[in-house]
């Protein structure tokens, strides 16, 4: 990478990143999408208890957390039925999901895009079959598809150890790659028909490069705010499905503290004794889903100011 | 003049940008009368559509009309008109067609209701008697079964049609002024003669003040009375069209005009007069003339002063200290060597027929070339057990082209020309015929194909916009081919990326620029210097200077005929502009539904006798002479379609010489008129001649 | 004696445990379910009809009846012979006495006189043994029930005779068996139509909607104070919850811990719990490592606080388990006295290294995923890890878990209903032979009390072996039992008269009056 070209690409992300933070909703979503990541990355220096599973506390504390006073207390959010403090689960459950919803969605985004920029670029057969797998795959609803793979991987009986069950307990991971991979290879599939039209790309193949030269230095660059777009909206699915599954018990095992499950395990009965640890992670779950949102919403508009 | 249509005084237009607003057009003014028709000329970036725009007050909401000007239409202030007021007048009395007639149509809507909508809206006729007006516009208009027309989508018409449907729709309120804003660019040669003959008829009959705005000086010689010239905003020159052409009398006008190629200039005569650089943004104008960074004639005054637009007397007008020493003397053309051509006649019908060139190699030889498009079957043609024809695009051509050479291709969109062009490239597999480079045999597809013949055989592309990967840096994209196809390790390469620049009058430092860091003709060059980089022995040029303004086209012109000089590159050069490629070309090949109809060299072609395509294609041309008046061949009907061929003769369906059955029935043969010229036609060549000569004006006839 | 533990072991399905401590394990998981159907009063039932919630039973047939409200329906239809109160103690009901031999074998049942039909005829010794012999040719569970019966014949006035072929000190308890109501002699379409002998008889029944039931004037035990029942079905407990809490019920039997705790503080009711003999339990498997060490096994017991997960996981219902089956709703049988050393994590740590595992353990832990059972194992799982027992938590499907797996599993939590006597759960699942013995658990010395205990005669030696059997499972036995789970009841302020038993549907509610 040249100098100018480096230069240029400081640029390009300055004026992203303007036109991002310059619209009041997706300054807000990204503020607010960052704080989750330093709470993820930093969740174990934050939380008073650092083990999520801590029971060590009276249960059913009520939350000491004074807004108004500005104070935390000993237990900001309360503690739950059997004596955890629900602040730190929620610290460190933020953790959790944004590794299962961002591996996720950075798997099905390198392999939907490999996959769609090799099916818009070469055609045929390859494209045709695939389109179909996709289109019936997109055909049934994204929660439905997932709960039907969890479910089926989740009573494979694996050795304990072996990769296989390594594999199982990524289970939820895996279900958001395979889940996004044909979204996304649909988007890369037709920015690639459109970008492979252009005569930068027949120059190329008059060149005689190989494919993936063809699809990789010359098609990708163009389509990556595309893909960029549609990662960002992946991102906010994601989320919204990690806690989805979750909740319906598909997602992380107890005593995890993932904020589906937190929801999922105080409904019901305990939802009287104990709404704090319900209210509080169902808090989290609405405002980092609402606030991805509003960050992608920006990001595309960002995106298409720059084209 | 009594009370003129139009009188506009001293209006200034700004756009914000950012926060500020820059006046992209400054000091305009203009008189029209009734029936009369003024010019508007200028390049993309001129200003002439946002002049448009806001004589019609129509300027979105990032522009304004500043004050202190005056904009009267038919004795009224238009400026103060209120928005209700303003909606009144485009009902009726003042009219656009925009460019793209396409998008001006409502694609859900028939076409026939879209006009009696608009009949209805502006005068409150409906029913019949709106139809009755409708059918009578779109009979005006020519276009051909109005009653079928109107009860069509817009997708279901040609790109002639929907302009004409367009122009009917202006004109069907009988409107007071019509703003013609490139009614014609991006149509065909003969679509656009036709077109421009439709307006001026229309004019003539109608006393409506027409506005025409055009970058084509061909157009403005032949349909207007007076000429604005404008350039960066302001009125260079002002004056009546004949006059202009005589004696241009700014360095702007004058350069424009030298360096559209004539018909019948050539290479070998010749350079073409080029204006270096570029047009100044907006942004940063100097105090000085807009057009100082360019001009021949600058001297330090025109640095700091802006120039008045000095009133010459006569309707004349012109905006330069130096009018008086501005003279087409003052450019000199130079002369360049000349080059032998040759071709061969079509197999098909003559096999063992071959008209080879004497002199020098021979480059490429292409034999029987095919290209058919399966069509689909549809439901019906299943139910019917029928295979549905193939589009025949390319159908049987015989070429030969030797080194060095320029072969022309020229026809309508749709004659085939692009395909056969792809074939010989590569880029899209041949149904049947051969093809040799060097006396090899070429593998259908680039992907078959060995590093040495690719080496040999480059491309440069219509649109220069796409033809670079905005995402690669110009070293990036030159370097590729070198280390690809000519083994050179990254120093030699490196050294090769700045003498490529060179070659192609770019600074060195244009190699870490982007493609959006530079103009259309910057890209252009970078797109010759990376199909040079291989050092090719053919180079197709696809239609190279046709999305290039008019004085950047002859440089890039001026390039090619440079660097084949140096070089010994042939050329395979397609264009429907026939003054451009009968500037560049040795041999120029007539092509028409997938089949060529006259080959020969370009000094010959353009002289009778021709096919009788050829000289509908010759004759539409608009010549930049308004002294050029002649008599037009013009070709009504569209295209037949690639799929279903007509019988006999392709031509048949629309040829003004048709002689009878003969042309339905059987397909001509080619006949020689003298060595390297051919014309497939059923006419004898006498004939076709004496016919041919006695249509044009004496004087033409050299 | 092989014989007969086989034959109590099928005399119990899975899920006649799975519905007895439901107490404990009622779900909170699952949809829940946005009708809170019938709201209003249906026409005619009138202000003294006591409305009570209910699960939708899924049959009234006594032979195949497990469930709370379908026991609860037929409870109030008909009348069993012998029934047990609150502390598992036998009560008369249809027998108005009975007489043991001195031998031990040979019970005499005085039939009540006083007892008619629905239908008005009187209630004979005929109809008992005809139900008797219907149970018989249907070989249902009562049938088992009754296997170690000689003969079983009319006696001398309105008396039943039965005869054992050999001596079972518990065999009165078979008596009272949910399924064993009895019907009248010829009855048909059994399980539709309900000519019954109980409090209540059944004025309509709509089907997945509710019953409606009206008191039975002519009812031997006295007419029921209240004019009526109504029993308001719903698909799931939370729905009836909402519905009590909306009035359109007037109280809920069996519902979990925190919704009971809900109503507690809620002055619109009175609420009742009272300890069963229903547990939860981990176990791990003692004929294979790491479980066949004895270290290992008390190295798990020294690493639990039973009293912190029974306030945590039953929020202090029910009461404190020590490591056996037996718990304080058995009463003398209970070892009260019993040290439980307390939690020692160090210590269990120690014994570890010396079993072998210097660096702890590393296992899966089996759940069946419902209820409070992965409540349970997530408050194992903490307080192990400080011990060095690394639990992984594995979340078993209920309907294939105890199908199989839950027999081979290494350690597991497993959930055992409220039965009226010990003897049953000792022979289940901790003779070295039992069907159910999960922990693959042998000892020959409880196997003899074991053995003893079901057959001796003599109340004290019986107490005595419970308790050694108690000991034996608390120092070294393979089970932690760290909570005995409650039963609950909630009622509307204005009702009394209800008590509730350890088994919720056979809460009698004849006694119930309004005000």
């Amino acid at each position: 990478m040249n100098p100018s070209s480096f230069g240029r690409q400081i640029a390009a992300l300055r004026r992203f990143a303007g036109v991002l933070l310059r619209h009041p909703q997706s300054a807000l979503g990204t503020a607010l999408v960052f704080f989750f990541l330093f709470v993820a990355v930093f969740g174990a220096q934050l939380a008073p208890y650092a083990n999520p599973n801590d029971q060590s506390h009276a249960p059913r504390v009520s939350p000491t957390m004074d807004i108004g006073a500005l104070q935390l207390g000993e237990h900001p959010f309360g503690t739950d039925r059997l004596g955890r403090d629900v602040y730190s689960r929620v610290i460190l459950g933020a953790g959790s999901i944004f590794r299962i919803a961002g591996l996720g969605t950075l798997i099905s985004v390198l392999v939907g895009s490999a996959v769609g920029l090799y099916m818009g670029y070469r055609g045929g057969w390859f494209d045709e079959l695939l389109g179909r797998v996709i289109d019936a795959l997109l055909a049934i609803p994204a929660l439905l598809l997932a709960l039907v793979l969890v479910g089926i991987i989740r009573n494979l009986d694996f050795e304990i150890g072996s990769w296989q069950a390594e594999l199982a307990d990524n289970v939820v991971l895996l279900v958001i790659a395979v889940l996004y991979v044909p979204v996304v290879a649909r988007v890369a599939r037709s920015s690639a028909l459109d970008i492979k039209t252009r005569e930068f790309v027949e120059a190329a193949e008059i060149r005689g490069e190989p494919t993936y030269y063809i699809i990789f230095r010359e098609i990708l660059p163009s389509v990556i705010p595309a893909l960029v777009v549609e990662a960002s909206l992946r991102f906010s699915y994601a989320i919204f499905l990690v806690a989805s599954l979750g909740f319906l018990g598909f997602g992380a095992r107890p005593p995890s503290p993932d904020w589906g499950l937190m929801v999922n395990e105080n409904r019901g009965g305990f939802y009287q004794l104990t709404p704090w640890a319900l209210d509080f992670p169902a808090l989290a779950i609405a405002i980092l889903v609402i606030a991805v949102n509003l960050m992608s919403d920006g990001i595309r508009r960002a995106v298409q100011k720059g084209n | 003049m009594t009370t003129p249509l139009l009188d506009v005084e001293n209006l200034t237009i700004s756009y914000r940008i950012g926060k500020r607003w820059i006046p992209a057009v400054r000091d305009f003014h203009l008189q029209l009368a009734p029936g009369h028709v003024v010019g508007l000329v200028g390049e993309s970036g001129s200003g002439k559509s946002t002049v448009a725009l806001a004589l019609m007050r129509y300027l979105s909401s990032n522009g304004r009309v500043e004050s202190g000007g005056r904009l009267a239409f038919a004795g009224e202030d238009l400026l103060s008109k209120s928005a209700a007021e303003m909606r009144s007048i485009w009902a009726r009395r003042v009219k656009l067609v925009p460019q793209n007639a396409g998008a001006a149509l409502n694609p859900s809507l028939k076409i026939g209701a879209q006009v009696i909508e608009v009949l209805y809206a502006a005068m409150g006729i409906g029913g019949a008697e709106a139809e009755q007006a409708v059918l009578g516009m779109f009979h005006d208009v020519n276009l051909v079964d109005p009653e079928k027309v109107a009860d069509r989508y817009p997708h279901e018409l040609s790109g002639g049609m929907q302009q004409r449907v367009v122009i009917a729709m202006a004109l069907i309120t009988n409107p007071e002024l019509l703003i013609l804003d490139e009614p014609t660019t991006g149509l065909d040669v003969t679509t656009e003669a036709v077109i421009l003959d439709l307006v001026r008829g229309l004019m003539a009959e109608r006393d409506t003040g027409v506005i025409y705005i055009t970058h084509n000086l061909g157009v403005v010689a032949q349909l207007c009375e007076r000429v604005l010239v404008l350039y960066a905003g302001e009125i260079m020159e002002e004056a009546p069209v004949d006059q202009l052409y005589a004696q241009p009398r700014h360095p702007y006008s004058l350069g424009l005009l030298n360096s559209v190629p004539r018909l019948g200039q050539s290479k070998a005569d010749s350079r073409l007069h080029s204006i270096s650089g570029n047009p100044p943004a907006l942004a940063q104008l100097s105090s000085g003339c807009v057009f100082a960074d360019r001009c021949e004639f600058v001297i330090d005054k025109c640095r700091v002063d802006k120039p008045p637009l000095e009133q010459l007397g006569d309707g004349r007008a012109v905006r330069c200290f130096r009018w008086e020493e501005v003279d087409a003397s003052f450019l000199d053309p130079s002369v360049e060597t000349s080059y032998q051509s040759s071709f061969h006649g079509d197999g098909e019908e003559q096999p063992g027929r071959q008209i080879d060139n004497e002199v020098g190699d021979k480059l490429m030889r292409v034999t029987d070339l095919k290209k058919h498009f399966p069509v689909a079957k549809s439901l019906g043609d299943w139910l019917r057990g029928k295979t549905p024809a193939p589009i025949r695009a390319v159908d049987g051509v015989n070429l030969t082209l030797g080194a060095g050479q320029t072969l022309g291709l020229v026809g309508e969109s749709g004659s085939g020309k692009t395909t056969l062009s792809r074939l010989i490239i590569g880029l899209q597999e041949r149904s049947g015929g051969q093809l040799e480079l060097l006396g090899m045999d070429i593998r259908n597809s680039v992907r078959e194909r060995s590093p040495d013949v690719l080496s040999k055989l480059q491309m440069v592309f219509q649109n220069p916009q796409n033809s670079l990967n905005p995402y690669l840096s110009v070293r990036q994209a030159l370097r590729r081919p070198l280390v690809k196809l000519r083994d050179m390790t990254p120093a030699q390469a490196e050294a090769e990326v700045s003498e490529l620049l060179r070659r192609v009058n770019l600074r060195e430092d244009y190699a870490d620029r982007f493609p959006d860091e530079l103009s259309g003709g910057e890209k252009q060059r970078v797109v010759i210097a990376r199909a040079f980089a291989s050092d090719p022995d053919l180079i197709i040029c696809d239609e190279p200077v046709s999305a290039l303004d008019v004085s950047v086209q002859s440089a890039v012109l001026n390039l090619l005929a440079r660097l084949q000089e140096e070089h010994g590159t042939a050329y395979l050069f397609i264009s429907h502009d026939l003054a451009v490629v009968g500037y560049l070309s040795d041999v120029i090949a007539v092509m028409y539904l997938g089949q060529l109809f006259e080959v020969g060299a370009a000094s010959d072609l353009f002289q009778p006798p021709y096919h009788p395509y050829t000289e509908a294609l010759v004759s539409a041309i608009p010549v930049a002479d308004p002294e050029h008046k002649a008599e037009r061949m013009l070709l009504h009907d569209v295209l037949p379609s690639a799929q279903h061929l007509p019988s006999g003769c392709r031509f048949h369906t629309r040829c003004p010489r048709k002689i009878g059955a003969v042309c339905e029935e059987e397909a001509p043969p080619w006949r020689e008129v003298d060595a390297g010229h051919a014309i497939r036609c059923h006419i004898p060549l006498e004939e076709l001649s004496a016919q041919q000569r006695s249509f044009l004006r004496p004087e033409e006839i050299g | 004696m092989k014989k007969q533990i086989k034959a109590s072991a099928s005399d119990f399905s899975r899920r006649d445990f799975l519905q007895v401590f439901a107490a404990g394990a009622a779900t909170a998981v699952g949809t829940i379910a946005l009708d809170i159907a019938p709201l209003a009063n249906i026409a005619g039932a009138q202000d003294s009809t006591l409305r009570i919630a209910w699960l939708t039973p899924a049959t009234l047939d006594p032979r195949s009846a497990s469930g709370d409200s379908e026991i609860a329906i037929l409870n109030a239809l008909y009348d069993y012979l012998i029934e047990t109160d609150a502390a598992a103690n036998l009560a008369p009901r249809l027998a108005s006495s009975w007489d043991l031999s001195d031998d031990g074998l040979t019970y005499t049942l005085q039939i009540r006189e006083d007892a008619t039909w629905h239908d008005g005829s009187p209630v004979t010794v005929d109809d008992v043994l005809w139900t008797v012999q219907w149970h018989q040719d249907s070989e249902s569970t009562v049938a088992s029930l009754l296997s170690s019966v000689e003969s079983i014949a009319a006696g001398e006035g309105n008396t039943v005779v039965i005869t054992l072929g050999e001596s079972n000190p518990d065999f009165l308890y078979n008596l009272t068996d949910n399924k064993f109501v009895i019907l009248k002699s010829g009855a048909e379409n059994i399980g539709e139509a309900f000519n019954g002998s109980g409090p209540f008889r059944l004025e309509e029944l709509i089907p997945g909607d509710r019953a409606i039931l009206s008191a039975n004037a002519d009812y031997w035990g006295g007419a029921p104070s209240i004019g009526g029942l109504e029993f308001i079905f719903f698909d799931d407990q939370q729905a009836g919850i909402a519905a009590v809490q909306g009035g359109t019920a007037d109280g809920i039997l069996r519902l979990d811990n925190s919704s009971f705790l809900g109503f507690g503080a809620d002055v619109n009711f009175n609420t009742s719990d009272i300890p069963t003999s229903g547990h939860h339990l981990a176990r791990l498997r003692a004929d294979r490592a790491p479980g066949d060490d004895v270290r290992v096994r008390q190295a798990f017991k020294l690493a639990t606080d039973r009293d912190a997960i029974w306030e945590r996981v039953q929020l202090g219902f029910g009461a404190v388990g020590k490591d056996s089956p037996i718990g304080p709703a058995f009463g003398q049988y209970f070892l009260a006295e019993a040290d439980v050393p307390p939690r020692d994590p160090a210590a269990a740590a120690a014994l570890l290294a010396e079993a072998g595992y210097p660096d702890g353990l590393d296992m899966t832990l089996h759940v069946p995923n419902s209820g409070t059972w992965p409540d349970l194992a997530i408050a194992f799982a903490a307080q192990w890890e400080e011990a060095g027992i690394r639990v992984e938590i594995q979340l078993e499907d209920e309907n294939s878990y105890w199908v199989e797996d839950w027999m081979q599993v290494d350690l597991g939590v497993t959930g055992w209903g409220a039965r009226p006597i010990p003897q049953l759960y000792l022979d289940l699942a901790y003779h070295s032979e039992a069907p159910w013995n999960e922990s693959h658990y042998s000892d020959a010395r409880v196997d003899e009390l074991i053995e003893l205990a079901r057959s001796s005669l003599d109340q004290a030696e019986r107490t005595a072996a419970y308790k050694e059997i108690q000991q034996i499972l608390l120092d070294s036995g393979p089970v932690v039992v760290p909570y005995f789970f409650a039963q609950f009841m909630v009622l509307a302020s204005h009702v009394s008269g209800v008590a509730l038993h350890p088994f919720a549907g056979r809460t009698n509610f004849g006694g119930a009056s309004l005000g």
